[in-house]
């Protein structure tokens, strides 16, 4: 198991309250595991806590000897009055530099050029393509066109063999593409 | 007049070289204004070392040092280092005020005394070169990554935050470098204009940084020759020449970067 999550209680990065979880949840080398819940309930905290940014206040979190991990956030630092291209940015992340169409022709572009959802797709690729062995996806369906959202399930779908997925998301056709199970977070107060 | 301009046209140069690679690391941070404070602070501590008789450079890499170090304190960002900027420049004046020595360097700071500058200053900035140069690969990659990826393991952010104390060091050790030699004015600008200038138009990363270099070692070529010629101070000339430099390039179509 890469990454056993038992009864953990976490709050924001920094912060003691608001208190969330209890949760429960395990990943398996080669499984995408998703976990849903409606805003608030601190799907993002818990993978910061996952990620060790965020305090875990009970429970236990334990990820497998040597596992290396990935995080795509949600809402990164805007990249404005950036000079970094898309291959700059894959360099950086040890992905691989050979990304499908449409994202090999946004490799010669600046990141601050490119469309929320254009960038959130390498980020993605990124993400699945460096050396890790589970990776964290935070909503990584968010504001994305219905092209854009078809070309993250293909990379969702063919990912590298082997690697983990851990899937924040709303979006139900997203989770139906390739999850194997479903984790629900508890609603506040439900602890 | 070879002999007695050449170690400070080269003293000057080797700092127009490390000072823009600095600007780009600390416009990537958003944290530009840093370099104006930490200038500031290393005025205020040569001139605080020189009141009590010790080495200019140790007072003033002591305080730069400092300051730098103090981004890491919560709450720290661009208000800090606006305070900084005011003590710096009330501590320098005042000490200044009340002795001689440091009055005389004081206003050395502002002007720029790099026709003054001897060997010690060259060694100075050549092996700070040399470190830049040395980590610059390392460097490049923290910095980026920590703007562009979240860090996933504790053992990542410790090793981001030792290479960032790292970077900081030598970034502090560029400024007073800069400060002593070239004036205060004329390394912030050094600092601030080129990355502004490229930053906004340089297809990737390399390119930025080649550009930034390009640029600040022009301004301070066409400033050095037009300050002699002209029989001017150099740093004010070297500002000028940097301002109209880098709202050129800031002005050129983007295709030409």
């Amino acid at each position: 198991m890469l990454l056993s999550l038992q009864e953990v209680i976490t709050a924001p990065p920094g912060r003691r309250e608001p208190r969330i979880g209890p949760i429960s949840l395990c990943v398996d080398a080669g499984e995408a595991v998703a976990l849903t819940g409606a805003n608030g309930t601190g799907k993002s905290t818990l993978l910061a806590a996952i990620t060790g940014r965020a305090p875990i206040l009970a429970g236990h979190c334990q990820l497998a000897a040597g596992t290396r991990l990935r995080l795509v956030e949600q809402s990164p630092r805007p990249d404005r009055d950036l000079p970094v291209s898309g291959r700059d940015f894959l360099e950086l992340a040890d992905a691989d530099p050979n990304p499908p169409a449409p994202l090999a022709g946004w490799l010669g572009q600046r990141l601050d050029t490119l469309s929320g959802g254009q960038r959130q797709l390498l980020r993605v690729w990124a993400g699945l393509t460096a050396p890790a062995d589970l990776i964290l996806l935070d909503e990584p369906s968010n504001n994305l066109d219905s092209a854009s959202r078809a070309t993250l399930q293909r990379l969702l779908r063919e990912r590298p063999i082997g690697r983990s997925l851990l899937l924040v998301s709303h979006d139900s056709e997203l989770l139906a593409t390739g999850c194997h199970r479903i984790v629900a977070m508890p609603e506040p107060g439900d602890g | 007049m070879a002999e007695l301009f050449g170690l400070p046209f080269l003293t000057g140069l080797v700092l127009a070289t490390l000072l823009p690679l600095v600007g780009a690391w600390l416009r990537l941070r958003d944290e530009w204004l840093a370099a104006l404070a930490v200038a500031h602070l290393a005025g205020a501590g040569a001139v605080l070392a020189l009141s009590i008789s010790l080495p200019a450079l140790l007072g003033s890499l002591a305080l730069a040092v400092t300051g730098m170090l103090g981004r890491h304190l919560p709450g720290a960002g661009n208000s800090a280092y606006a305070w900084l900027i005011l003590v710096g420049w009330t501590v320098t004046l005042l000490v200044a005020a009340n002795s001689p020595l440091g009055e005389t360097l004081a206003r050395q700071l502002i002007d720029g005394q790099l026709y003054f500058t001897g060997t010690e200053e060259l060694v100075a900035a050549l092996v700070l070169l040399m470190a830049i140069l040395g980590l610059r690969t390392r460097i490049d990659r923290n910095e980026l990554a920590t703007r562009l990826l979240p860090a996933t393991t504790r053992i990542e952010q410790q090793q981001r935050r030792h290479t960032a104390l790292l970077t900081d060091t030598l970034v502090a050790a560029a400024l007073a470098a800069g400060t002593l030699s070239i004036g205060l004015m004329a390394t912030f600008a050094l600092v601030f204009l080129p990355a502004w200038a490229t930053f906004r138009k340089a297809r990737n990363w390399r390119r930025a940084l080649l550009g930034a270099v390009a640029l600040g070692q022009l301004g301070y070529l066409v400033a050095f020759a037009a300050a002699l010629k002209l029989d001017q101070p150099f740093a004010p000339i070297l500002v000028a020449v940097l301002l109209g430099l880098a709202t050129a390039a800031r002005l050129l179509p983007a295709r030409a970067c």
